[in-house]
């Protein structure tokens, strides 16, 4: 298979820069731990860089956490809470001309895909309902997948899980355990903007674990 | 939304949780796991130093780094006084088989765990009697003494072989040397029949006789040796799918170079570069595709040989190899009893014939060209620049173990590695790949070998009672049609005197029961964590512990004996299978000493354990000292010990040495002898055998040679058709048939279609795929919505009782669609090669 892939833009969002607004942190504290969650402000991450996977980890000392006194374990709300996610703007209709446009939401580090798919689709938006937009980092070990808009197929080049983008990113086949996340749009005159994720994103407890604060 | 996408958060375990070692119960890779326990309410921080990772999470997790929980490693579950507590379950970095990788199935293990408010609480929870009309729930003891009461009044009356079986004789979930050992000392010890089988086959045998018959334990060789190797030669295995971790943690590196400094300090002064490997299978699988996009099309060599003729490629590829003197002559001399390498050149390498005539022949018979053959030659044997042997390891799985006809198939196989001396040094081997783990530890099974057809016996109306246990016949066994019909006739006529004794006491009730049987009826006992399709017609259901509810012990393919600890209870009253057999022989028995029979009464004794440890022991008293040795010799070894030696456990068979357990990496080597009474290996003559009778008919008469095998998924769906994730990708089995077949029967993608043949019928969607070449349909394996084992044909090798389930014909009838899945189903076939 001759997959022509692309490739997002070292898991940045191009020149695209996404700014999101500080938002209450109660419902997102609840969950890791306000202090967890403050904890998130500091140091900016590095962008996630693709691995081969012959690099794959070595073994490496425990991961297990080195005797310090326990944290207090918090307390957590039930998950029918609704995290706080930002609407922003992602991209505009005229993006999609090639049929794929690489942005991020719902921050810089994560890599998202948007779509013309070119038919009506479930939850597809735009004049023919026919654009969306997944997470571009595999569900399996997080390495960014890339996309052929000829057969709409994404595949992860460290252990080649595929994902269908005509049926909703489904799994085709690999050691994933989660469909891409779906990433909700909205349209707005030639604006395109993202309202939400369904599923989670590699990489983190929650998605918005990583939102500037 | 059309496909189902779990929450978009999950809660880190804080610094306070349990934390449990365990390995992944599904396939034989093995793969280490850590399981965290907290109570439901409570989380960790995203500092390293808040959770019990011990990870970062104020940034994200890097990509191929473990540590990030995914939501299929995460549930909630309640315990049975109601208590509940997340539980996440995540891949071990510091296991040497995994590496902190996960597979589709490992990876799900967090959503498979049993939840009274998920979609795993269809387990079964409670004992079920079949009553008036239904099977209802009732105790233990009513449930155990009826069945005590059947199982001792068909002993008396009509002997030990009245009572038939069908278990469990493997590792991981539903097994494990705990379990095993129960099974055996109740069926061979206790009941001591001989009309007993495996889960997966209708006779008590082994898949690899000819293996063992050569002097060849089948699991020689370590993960380690997929890295160290030149060659891989996959034979009927589709490991990026089926033995995932094995292929993408030890196999795939090779392949990208990336073991090559390994290769080096392993095999000092040889000459050796990025691994190359061949694929001989019938379909172009994934792991074809995927070796050819990360290795190149150069290194990956795909024998697509018309299906059934595997023999007859392995004898030619062994004569290419002795006439271009690429064999190990010394390794031949030495190691190799020289009495069986005449008729090996007789019979296998055809030595008479001139090797034109032999290609030739092959040619015809395998599809594959003399150019490929001679290829396949070279990668696994021909000298190598320096002058050094290549190292070529040989897997083979269900293709070959099932495949035409088993025990010359495994025989050839095992032929050209014993020719080439690829055995007992880093980078070698020949063995099975395995399909679940091994934990088998049972006193000596009674019964002659082959042993008994058991399902032929019972389609003739054989057999008293049938007790099966953590195995799904109704979809699995071959021709399963029949076994489906055969359950149902001779059940109904203890149903019916059941439900004429619906207020009698157990004591009637088991009398009807026995008269019933003597009308041709049959007791179907079925004990396992699922309502299956055989629990469905049973009389009796006992519900089974599964893992993680009760620790048990096993050994992968490469022989790591590992502790896989109890987190969590089992539902219900569900109780461990050892403790079941305990409970029924102790009832058993306390209906022999009332009875006055003595015999019963010792045979039905020492039953009374109370931890899965003292089984264990027990089991482990029986292995044999020295070279007779079984491959899971673990005796010296108790859970205290693999407690300590963690997820990377210790590699059986184990010896005790200065008084500490042993393990070893790999067999044979440093001259170790093989397991023959003469030390050395045996060849065995092989010739193929030709379609047999009852297949070609079927040949003859339907269009579409039917072949069938694995994706993703774990065995008969069990827990995958409850885990929404998989549940949808795998809503009913497919077929993939060829774009030019296709276009013949106009079928599209989706298209729903009947397969039929003279034993069965089976019900499937369209793939529409190049993996298979015209002529040929490959059908999902085992998918209880529609089983392809309704298709295949009773053949078996008569010789050791091992099924021909890869091969059967069919007609295929287009029955329109499903339309609801168009919207949430790729119709993608799983080698992801997409056809125009
Ligand atoms: S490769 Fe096998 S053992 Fe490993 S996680 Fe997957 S199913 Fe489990
Ligand atoms: S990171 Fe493993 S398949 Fe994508």
């Amino acid at each position: 298979m001759e997959d022509q892939g692309v490739t997002p833009p070292d898991g940045v969002a191009g020149t695209q820069q996404v700014r999101l607004g500080r938002r209450s942190f109660l419902k997102l504290g609840s969950l890791g731990g306000t202090a967890a969650v403050l904890a998130a402000c500091s140091a900016p991450p590095a962008p996630p860089t693709v691995v081969p996977p012959t690099t794959a980890p070595a073994p490496t000392a425990p991961q297990v956490p080195t005797p310090v006194a326990a944290a207090e374990p918090v307390t957590a709300p039930l998950v029918s809470d609704v995290l706080p996610y930002p609407r922003l703007k992602i991209a505009t209709l005229s993006d999609l001309q090639k049929g794929v446009f690489s942005t991020a939401y719902p921050d810089q580090f994560s890599p998202v895909q948007v779509l013309k798919l070119g038919a009506k689709t479930v939850g597809g938006v735009g004049p023919d309902e026919d654009i969306v937009a997944y997470s571009g980092l595999c569900t399996h070990m997080g390495c960014p997948v890339t996309y052929n808009p000829a057969t709409r197929v994404f595949m992860c080049p460290c252990h080649y899980s595929h994902f269908d983008a005509a049926t909703d990113a489904m799994l085709i086949s690999g050691p994933a355990t989660q469909h891409l996340p779906r990433v909700v749009l909205e349209v707005e005159g030639q604006d395109i903007y993202a309202v939400g994720v369904q599923g989670l994103i590699y990489g983190r407890p929650h998605n918005l674990s990583l939102t500037e604060l | 939304m059309p496909v189902h996408r779990p929450a978009d958060r999950v809660p880190l375990p804080p610094t306070t949780a349990e934390k449990f070692q365990t390995v992944c119960h599904y396939c034989i890779v093995g793969c280490g796991y850590h399981v965290y326990k907290w109570p439901e309410g409570q989380a960790g921080g995203l500092r390293p130093e808040e959770n019990a990772l011990g990870v970062d999470y104020t940034q994200p997790v890097a990509p191929l780094k473990a540590g990030w929980i995914a939501p299929a490693h995460h549930a909630v579950i309640t315990e049975r006084d109601g208590r509940r507590f997340n539980i996440a379950i995540v891949p071990d970095q510091e296991c040497v088989v995994n590496k902190g990788h996960h597979s589709g199935r490992g990876g799900t293990l967090g959503s498979s765990l049993y939840r009274p408010d998920g979609p795993t609480n269809t387990r079964l929870t409670h004992p079920l009697v079949y009553r008036a009309t239904d099977q209802v729930t009732t105790t233990w003891d009513d449930a155990l003494d009826l069945t005590a009461r059947v199982i001792y009044g068909s002993i008396q009356r009509d002997g030990n072989d009245s009572i038939f079986m069908k278990i469990f004789d493997h590792g991981g979930g539903g097994g494990g040397f705990e379990n095993n050992w129960a099974v055996g000392k109740f069926f061979f010890d206790a009941v001591q029949t001989v009309n007993c089988s495996i889960h997966n086959r209708p006779a008590y045998n082994s898949e690899v006789h000819a293996s063992r018959d050569m002097g060849v334990p089948e699991l020689n060789f370590a993960c380690v040796d997929a890295e160290l190797t030149d060659t891989m030669v996959l034979w009927g295995c589709n490991s990026y799918e089926t033995q995932t971790n094995l292929y993408l943690v030890h196999m795939l590196p090779n392949l990208q170079g990336a073991t090559v400094k390994d290769k080096e300090a392993a095999r000092p002064g040889e000459l050796v570069g990025p691994g190359r490997i061949i694929v001989i299978d019938p379909r172009r699988t994934a792991t074809v595709v995927v070796s050819e996009q990360a290795a190149g099309k150069d290194r990956v060599l795909h024998l697509q040989l018309k299906p059934g003729t595997d023999i007859a490629l392995a004898n030619a590829l062994a004569r290419i190899i002795y006439e271009r003197k690429w064999h190990d002559s010394d390794f031949l001399a030495n190691r190799v009893e020289a009495e069986t390498v005449q008729p090996f050149l007789d019979q296998s390498l055809q030595i008479d014939k001139s090797l034109d005539e032999v290609l030739t022949e092959t040619e015809r018979i395998t599809g594959l060209s003399r150019t490929q053959l001679e290829q396949a030659a070279s990668w696994i044997a021909e000298t190598k620049a320096d002058g050094s042997r290549p190292r070529t390891m040989f897997f083979y799985e269900k293709g070959i173990i099932w495949g035409l006809k088993n025990y010359q198939n495994v025989g050839s196989i095992v032929n050209l590695a014993l020719l080439t001396g690829n055995f007992g040094k880093p980078g070698t081997g020949c063995g099975r790949l395995g399909g679940h783990q091994e934990g088998y530890v049972r006193p000596g099974y009674p019964g002659p070998r082959p042993a008994p057809y058991i399902d032929d016996l019972l389609s003739q109306g054989q057999g008293n009672v049938f007790y099966v246990v953590g195995c799904n016949p109704a979809v699995t066994t071959l021709n399963a049609q029949r076994m489906r019909e055969t359950l149902q006739t001779r059940g109904k006529l203890v149903r019916d005197a059941l439900d004429a004794n619906f207020a009698a006491d157990n004591s009637t009730r088991a009398q009807a029961v026995l008269d019933a049987i003597s009308r041709g009826g049959l007791f179907i006992i079925v004990q396992d964590i699922y309502p299956t399709q055989t629990a469905n017609v049973a009389h009796v259901v006992f519900p089974a512990a599964a893992w993680g509810e009760s620790p048990i012990t096993s050994i992968n393919g490469e022989r790591r004996l590992r502790l896989y600890e109890q987190f969590m209870d089992p539902p219900g009253i569900a109780e461990p299978d050892w403790k079941i057999f305990g409970m029924l022989a102790q009832r058993i028995k306390a209906l022999a000493q009332a009875d006055g029979n003595a015999e019963l009464t010792r045979r039905f004794s020492g039953f009374e354990w109370q931890t899965a440890e003292e089984v264990f022991l027990e089991g482990g008293e029986s292995f044999a000292e020295g070279v007779k040795a079984s491959t899971e010799r673990y005796k010296g070894v108790d859970y205290a010990f693999l407690k300590a030696a963690g997820n990377n456990g210790i590699q059986t068979p184990v010896t005790i040495v200065n008084g500490k357990p042993q393990g070893r990496v790999r067999y044979f080597e440093n001259g170790e002898p093989f397991y023959t009474d003469s030390g050395k290996a045996k060849m065995l003559p092989t010739s193929w055998p030709g379609f047999p009778a009852v297949l070609q008919a079927q040949i003859d008469k339907y269009p579409y040679f039917l072949t069938n095998g694995r994706n993703n998924n774990w065995q008969t769906f069990y827990n995958d058709l409850r885990i929404p994730f998989h549940a949808e990708r795998a809503p009913m089995p497919f077929i993939e048939i060829s774009p030019e077949d296709a276009q013949k029967e106009g079928l599209k993608p989706g298209d729903i279609v009947q397969l039929y043949n003279d034993y069965g019928e089976a019900t499937a969607y369209t793939v529409v795929s190049t993996s298979v070449k015209p002529g040929v349909i490959f059908m999902l394996f085992a998918h209880p919505r529609s089983t392809a084992n309704s298709l295949t044909t009773p053949y078996v090798d008569p010789e050791v009782i091992i099924p021909y389930y890869k091969g059967s014909a069919v007609g295929l009838r287009k029955l329109g669609r499903l339309e609801d899945l168009d919207a949430r189903l790729t119709y993608y076939p799983t080698n992801f090669e997409t056809v125009a």
